[in-house]
């Protein structure tokens, strides 16, 4: 296999998925600059600290997309890459036990010379190709259930287990898990089963919620229970002094953005309150600064990306290619959802970032470089006369 | 075979079916994906919403109430004082306060050592010390460390804290910059140039009457919240305060103070006021009297108390004792003149044509007033002075004389000519707390009150009363508001206000003027204050000796107020002696004023630049030709001064 692209017919280009992500990534500049510019003067004495690294990450994003779209043909994956990815990845997630380094008290990162990565962003992009080669080499089988939940097992179980052991990273493990569950919803048959986990899952918060609240309403439990997490996301501001602290200045900046928000630059929430504001929690300055319109904005902006996606997806010359596209589609679409719910207090707080816009180096080059995969499909794509 | 191919063709054919369907079944199941994703996306989008909705007001106001919008404040310097010829009386001098951000230092365990390194460096705190005070109030952000720093001390810590980027862990410490006063001379002018606090501004003389000039307005940087929960900044820029410069002349008011203070380390006194005056414009060149005080410490009682005295005070006798000694004696204390005030009786009768130069009078020792006989000086010693002129009047002070002319004149016109000469109100000089004096009202001055009045007596004046009075006569008449600011100026020298000479009212005519002038010479040439005068200078003058208040108790005033050049005054000078040690309980002697106003003529007459314009005579200044005070004055029923 192997085959060099085709040059006959009109060869397709999905010029709108570019355009999304070089605006995403643009905006997420900006905003990245909004929100560090007062902290990184402060801590570092130049304000575009943490700007200048992102943009450093973003354009060597930018190279590793261009050539992946153009010289990497995603049946590569099919040849051994897609197992050297999830091999690597399981290497690097080992490594973090001797070698890895302690940042904002997690264990989450390794060095390697002058590069520093986090493993668990390769894990995701491993799970994505692993899973795709994966169904597509069990074939039909796929459509009996033993099959997908050992595709499951064997791929994001290991590769989630090992994220949430070694790293102790609940949100990371979460998505590696919700990647593979999309895939394999997507190859497989039946609705019944999905609708039915979903269903369980859904019954046993209910459960789990009802629980909750009646322990916070009958006021016996100890300040060293497990459930911390949960007890803050019902009542962010009595733990404010606390762990809850970020929570509750994350919703005051969602809170004062009203319509339209203080203006690019002018938020207050950003100047030494919410910790880390160009990490996870961007998105509440995004409301603080650009109000309503510019939060609906930005999803609105990140459903026209999953959509081209989806449009590549479904448009792709085989099942391999949809189901690399389906991947990329659920890695962005669950990070969003995940980040915004955490943001506004949906979901308990868990550290999420939000895809191209959020600050981080490894985030963005896997994110790109999934896009240039994508890219690559949509040049497959034989356009008919 | 044919068979064989159909069969693989068939094979491939649904194989390619299946694949067909499986790819249809996997877009379709994409599209369910997507539209989930939408739905949870659209509805995070709607709980953003809620968000904004239900809370939004109150989010907005805990935004804006955890924020801190410290106004920071950017104090004015207070204005100079002056002199008329340029020094500096009075001057603020910018300082800065350590402040010690406890919490933000120890924020951070790299802060801690290169702070402190910096401090020690900088100020050679020593580093054990600065952390036990860090750590006895650890959550203190604003701790005032050290204050007073001048700013050759603080420069190498402003330049580092300027450097943060060789000094990146350099938190913490602020300097805040203030002004402290200073008053380079200390005590030179103390009453006039007063001092001031930072908690009431002015709180005497110049400081005082002028405090809102000198004030300027501090620069405040603030934010504010506007109606759409905007922030502001906002910048007020500092105003200084303006410069005052006094008509008081630094050498003129050297001279008299340093006489002031030998003189009173002799012999201690009660008090000793000096006042010199420019008669052409009203302008004060010299003003002090004794006891003086530091202004730089204005509340230290221990110059003129000893310690066994202070320790024995109670609060308010300390408290009286400070208020006695700011008392500015020449402005707020009112007294009677004695016999200074005869210029003016002789001023008012030649005035109101009653008498002439030339008419004379008879003296027989005493003068026989209503029911009461009051003496002549000179009754216990020659008896009575005999035919007298006007000038000899002056010239020997003689009591019955002046006691006739005020008859001449009649009471209740006496009394209009002593206010007419500005007795009685307040002269309006620019220093606070002056009084009014007290003088008989008009309804009901009788014929022994205004003889009485004739020699000064029973009535109660100021010093710069006297002083605008006597200047008005021996300057053609012309009563020139008495001031002691020249002109105010802003920080960067503009003009803000000028006090030039205002001409208050004409007294008297010249001819009255040349007259007096005339008289007055003759007094300090060959009268009764001969001792007065310096070799070669024309002085005029009149000496005047008073008893105090409850005449039994036998305590004196001895003054001299006269001018020089006698024709043409360049000054007039107006010396108080208050109770003068040695006098008490005998009768009054002029001869303690006379001495030191020819000691402070004897300087200040050069430095005027007033030329020699009399006959080389030698001056005599044994004090032999002496006045003393006389017996019989009836005690004053004065109305009460409201003051």
């Amino acid at each position: 296999m192997g085959r060099k692209i085709k040059k006959q017919g009109k060869r397709y280009f999905d010029y709108s998925l570019l355009f999304v992500t070089i605006f995403i990534c643009g905006f997420g500049l900006v905003m990245i600059y909004s929100t560090s510019s007062y902290t990184a003067q402060m801590n570092y004495g130049n304000s575009e600290y943490f700007f200048m690294k992102q943009l450093q990450s973003d354009l060597i994003g930018f190279a590793a997309m261009y050539f992946i779209y153009r010289f990497f043909d995603y049946h590569y994956f099919q040849k051994y890459w897609a197992l050297g990815f999830f091999i690597l990845s399981i290497i690097c997630l080992l490594a973090i036990i001797p070698f890895g380094t302690v940042v904002n008290g997690a264990k989450r990162w390794l060095y390697i010379g002058p590069i520093n990565f986090q493993p668990s962003e390769l894990a995701k992009f491993a799970t994505i190709v692993m899973t795709a080669v994966g169904i597509c080499a069990v074939g039909k089988k796929i459509n009996r259930l033993r099959y997908v939940i050992l595709i499951c097992m064997v791929i994001s179980g290991v590769l989630s287990a090992m994220v949430l052991f070694i790293t102790n990273n609940l949100s990371s493990a979460i998505i590696i898990f919700g990647i593979a569950f999309v895939m394999t919803f997507v190859a497989y048959k039946g609705y019944s089963i999905y609708i039915g986990l979903t269903a369980a899952v859904g019954a046993l918060f209910m459960v789990f919620y009802s629980w909750l609240t009646n322990l916070v309403k009958s006021g016996n439990m100890t300040d060293s229970f497990r459930l911390n997490r949960f007890l803050i996301w019902l009542n962010p501001e009595k733990y404010i002094d606390g762990k809850g602290y970020q929570t509750v200045q994350a919703l005051y900046a969602i809170g004062s953005g009203g319509l339209f928000g203080k203006g690019l630059g002018k938020s207050l929430q950003k100047l030494g309150f919410i910790p880390e504001s160009q990490n996870d929690m961007i998105f509440s300055i995004i409301c603080e600064e650009l109000g309503l319109f510019g939060a609906v904005c930005v999803i609105l902006i990140f459903i026209l990306m999953i959509w081209r996606i989806v449009h590549i997806a479904q448009n792709a010359p085989d099942l391999l290619g949809t189901l690399l596209a389906t991947g990329v589609f659920a890695q962005i679409a669950i990070q969003v959802v995940l980040n915004i719910a955490v943001v506004t207090n949906t979901i308990p707080n868990t550290g999420v970032s939000l895809p191209f816009i959020s600050y981080g180096g490894t985030s963005s080059l896997f994110l790109m470089a999934e896009i240039g995969i994508v890219l690559n499909i949509s040049s497959q794509i034989r356009l008919e006369k | 075979m044919a068979d064989t191919r159909t069969d693989r063709e068939q094979l491939k054919k649904n194989r390619y079916r299946r694949k067909k369907a499986m790819q249809k079944r996997t877009h379709k199941r994409i599209g369910v994906a997507f539209l989930c994703a939408i739905v949870l996306m659209m509805g995070l989008g709607v709980r953003i919403i809620m968000i904004n909705y239900s809370h939004g007001d109150e989010y907005s106001k805990a935004v804006l109430d955890h924020q801190s919008y410290v106004s920071t404040t950017v104090p004015y310097k207070r204005g100079e004082i002056l002199t008329a010829d340029g020094t500096v009386l009075a001057y603020s001098e910018k300082v800065y306060n350590l402040i010690l951000d406890a919490k933000l230092i120890l924020s951070d365990e790299k802060f801690i050592e290169p702070t402190l390194t910096a401090l020690e460096q900088c100020f050679g705190y020593s580093k054990s010390e600065l952390m036990s005070v860090i750590h006895s109030d650890p959550d203190s952000q604003y701790r005032k460390y050290k204050t007073k720093l001048k700013a050759e001390e603080v420069e190498k810590l402003q330049i580092m804290l300027a450097d943060t980027e060789n000094n990146p862990y350099l938190k913490g410490v602020y300097l805040e910059e203030s002004y402290i006063r200073n008053y380079p001379f200390s005590t030179l002018a103390c009453d006039v140039v007063g001092f001031s606090s930072t908690v009431n501004g002015g709180e005497l003389g110049i400081e005082n009457y002028y405090d809102s000039e000198l004030s300027g307005t501090d620069g405040v940087t603030y934010s504010y919240v506007d109606e759409n929960l905007d922030v502001y900044d906002m910048t007020k820029e500092t105003v200084d305060g303006n410069n005052i410069i006094t008509t008081l002349d630094y050498n003129v008011q050297s001279i008299i103070e340093k006489h002031i203070i030998a003189y009173n380390t002799e012999k201690p006194s009660v008090n000793t006021a000096v006042m010199v005056m420019d008669p052409s414009n009203g302008e004060i060149l010299g003003m002090a009297s004794y006891p003086d005080f530091d202004l730089n410490n204005p509340r230290d009682l221990s110059k003129i108390y000893k310690q066994e005295e202070l320790e024995g005070m109670s609060e308010e006798d300390s408290t009286n004792a400070m208020y006695a000694l700011w008392t500015n004696y020449c402005v707020s204390e009112s007294y009677e003149p004695g016999s200074t005030f005869k210029p003016v009786t002789v001023a008012a009768g030649l005035e109101e044509g009653v008498i002439h130069d030339g008419d004379t009078f008879e003296c027989k020792g005493y003068e026989e007033v209503a029911d009461y006989k009051i003496g002549c000086h000179v009754l216990s010693s020659k008896g009575s002075h005999g035919t007298l002129t006007v000038e000899q009047a002056i010239m020997q002070s003689c009591n019955p004389a002046l006691i006739q002319i005020a008859a001449k004149i009649g009471p209740v016109r006496f009394g209009q000519y002593q206010r007419m000469f500005g007795f009685g109100s307040t002269t309006g000089i620019d220093l606070p707390g002056e009084t009014t004096g007290i003088l008989y009202p008009l309804s009901q001055i009788a014929e022994i009150d205004s003889a009485c009045n004739s020699f000064g007596q029973n009535l109660n004046v100021n010093m710069v009363q006297m002083m605008s009075a006597y200047c008005s006569i021996i300057n053609d008449g012309n009563y020139y508001q008495p001031h002691i600011v020249k002109r105010i100026e802003s920080a960067n020298g503009e003009v803000v206000k000028s006090n030039g000479a205002t001409l208050v009212r004409q007294t008297v005519t010249a001819n009255t003027s040349k007259y007096l002038r005339r008289y007055l010479r003759a007094t300090v040439e060959t009268g009764i204050a001969s001792a007065a005068g310096v070799t070669g200078y024309s002085v005029a003058g009149k000496t005047g000796t008073a008893e105090k208040g409850k005449r039994d108790e036998r305590k004196w005033i001895i003054s001299f107020l006269g001018h020089a050049p006698a024709d043409d005054p360049k000054f007039a000078i107006y010396v108080i002696i208050d109770e003068p040690e040695g006098t008490t309980g005998t009768s009054g002697s002029s001869a303690d004023v006379l001495t030191l106003t020819h000691d402070i003529l004897n300087d200040l007459l050069p430095y005027m630049n007033v030329y020699k314009d009399a006959e080389g005579e030698e001056v005599n200044t044994s004090t032999d030709n002496e006045e003393t005070t006389v017996d019989g004055i009836p005690e004053a029923s004065l109305p009460q001064n409201n003051e």
